[in-house]
């Protein structure tokens, strides 16, 4: 935390960010993001910030694949705008998010505030975001969802010794509205029909997401840094899950480089069904992302950070396979994911 | 672990909702009205071999001439089994939101954007394969009527039966 105080002095005046990453994975899937990231300081507590990014999606993935729709490409944009404020002992920060793509368009709205405590050894952190969507579908301007979410979060992270650093916070959502695809149909048996009975997916308007993360930083030795977390998520739809990680970082003169890993183990809701439902329920889903599942990533990241008077350039480079393992999505029992992701930065 | 899991347990417990696997209410929808009048509109406009002729579709429509339950190719253009009615019956029933009939499927996917309705693929295949442009339309106004609540004599005859 003692470093915190240093760092209002110690930012650059301004701050450029080019990001390009690549996801590719087994479920056909090819997903290429750019993002363009600028910073300033307005004043030195002060700094202005705008973002940039373009995703361009070209998919077949047995989420959207029926007998009428084989392949769909997608552009999203996105822009943010935000101003935050740090003095070294209370930090304020908002942002605006708006999204477009062609059949969502989302407005996002974060505030956030800490407080440093105790010479800097506590830092207490709240925030809250509200979230406004218009759910569409491709081709059809007649059809409009509206889906809303908010809440906050609390975090508060100790000092626990001059290597040592812990943090636990607590995240709350709430949504609201349409949270089912229009793009997806669940089969169920009804008594009268001879073959099962294609509808449109449905899901609960409301849904109630907790979860509490403990995240534990520790320098081995003053170049070498560990950094081990654990989160538990549940909510009202039945769905709970644990997520934990490590990394290992290992800094040189310029250079540093990380390795990271994580697992996740997530039990379904309680309306999904694997395949075909038994009988027509209020709420049926296709949804995977919903069912019981797990999956591991391992990655690493080489980072580079020259030390020049006038400018600092920084580079990154990233790396992340990930598989997962559906144990009750018969369509897709299992996918494989890699993420490549380039960064170039430069700090005056 | 085991704490673990009942610390979750304890984080999903105060927002628990009712039932999740709840049954859904069905739509009254009434079996003779729709044999007699929705089949025969629905056979006609929808039924085509390369449209909800086909079964592979979210939405089946068997018909004579057409998609077909059982039997052989000899016995395509046979009298509809009541196999396949009740099945043309549900897989349309499925496609109607109970308590809020103007937004089910059925009425908005083959009324044409134009008129209120929703896309649907066979006017990007083909153009000539055109939904209903208004909800004026004299077919579609029996499909409106049926998810309304229009119900029939229930010793009706259906068009196309061998009776």
């Amino acid at each position: 935390m003692v470093s915190m105080a240093s760092m209002a002095t110690s930012q650059p005046l301004a701050r450029v960010d080019v990001r390009s990453s690549a996801y590719v994975d087994t479920d056909h899937t090819v997903v290429s993001t750019s993002a363009v990231d600028v910073a300033a300081h307005a004043t030195e507590a002060w700094q202005l910030r705008a973002r940039y990014l373009v995703d361009v999606v070209s998919s077949a993935s047995v989420d959207v694949v029926a007998s009428a729709t084989r392949r769909f490409d997608m552009v999203r944009n996105e822009g943010t705008a935000g101003a935050s404020f740090d003095d070294g002992t209370h930090r304020i920060d908002g942002t605006y998010v708006y999204s477009r793509e062609n059949d969502w368009v989302s407005h996002n709205a974060n505030v956030g505030g800490s407080i440093d405590l105790r010479d800097h050894d506590i830092t207490l952190a709240i925030s809250g975001s509200y979230s406004h969507n218009d759910v569409g579908r491709a081709h059809d301007p007649n059809f409009h969802r509206l889906l809303t979410y908010g809440g906050g979060t609390a975090r508060i992270v100790l000092v626990a010794s001059p290597t040592t650093l812990v943090s636990i916070g607590y995240e709350y959502h709430h949504y609201d509205g349409y949270q089912a695809s229009p793009y997806r149909y669940v089969r169920y048996a009804d008594p009268r029909a001879q073959i099962a009975v294609a509808a449109p997916e449905s899901t609960p308007d409301r849904r109630n997401r907790h979860a509490l993360a403990l995240r534990y930083h520790h320098a081995l030795d003053p170049r070498t840094f560990l950094r081990f977390f654990v989160r538990f998520y549940g909510d009202d739809w039945g769905v709970v899950s644990a997520t934990t990680g490590l990394e290992i970082e290992r800094a040189f003169a310029h250079w540093s480089i990380v390795g990271l890993s994580r697992a996740y183990v997530q039990r379904g809701a309680g309306f999904f069904v694997d395949g075909v439902y038994p009988s027509e329920q209020a709420y049926m889903t296709m949804d995977r992302e919903l069912s019981s599942f797990v999956d591991g990533s391992l990655g690493t990241t080489l980072r580079y950070r020259s030390q020049g008077a006038r400018a600092r350039v920084r580079l990154e480079l990233r790396a992340i396979g990930t598989y997962y393992r559906f144990w009750d999505f018969y369509r897709l029992p299992d996918r494989t994911v890699v993420v490549v992701d380039l960064a170039l930065g430069v700090d005056r | 672990m085991r704490r673990a899991a009942l610390l979750v347990a304890a984080l999903a417990l105060p927002a628990c909702a009712g039932p999740l696997d709840a049954p859904r209410s069905p739509a009254p929808l009434d079996e003779a009205y729709f044999r007699c009048h929705v089949e025969p509109v629905v056979t006609k406009w929808c039924g085509q071999l390369a449209c909800h002729g086909d079964g592979s579709r979210h939405f089946r429509v068997f018909a004579r001439g057409r998609l077909r339950m059982f039997g052989t190719e000899l016995d395509r253009a046979a009298a509809l089994h009541p196999e396949e009615r009740a099945q043309n019956f549900v897989d349309a029933a499925a496609l109607v939101v109970p308590g809020d009939p103007d937004a089910s499927l059925l009425l908005q996917k083959p009324l044409a954007i134009a008129g209120g309705g929703r896309f649907h693929r066979a006017t990007a295949l083909d153009a000539n394969i055109d939904v209903f442009p208004s909800r004026d339309d004299r077919d579609y106004i029996v499909l409106t009527n049926w998810v309304h609540g229009a119900v029939d004599d229930p010793t009706c005859i259906e068009p196309g039966s061998d009776q």
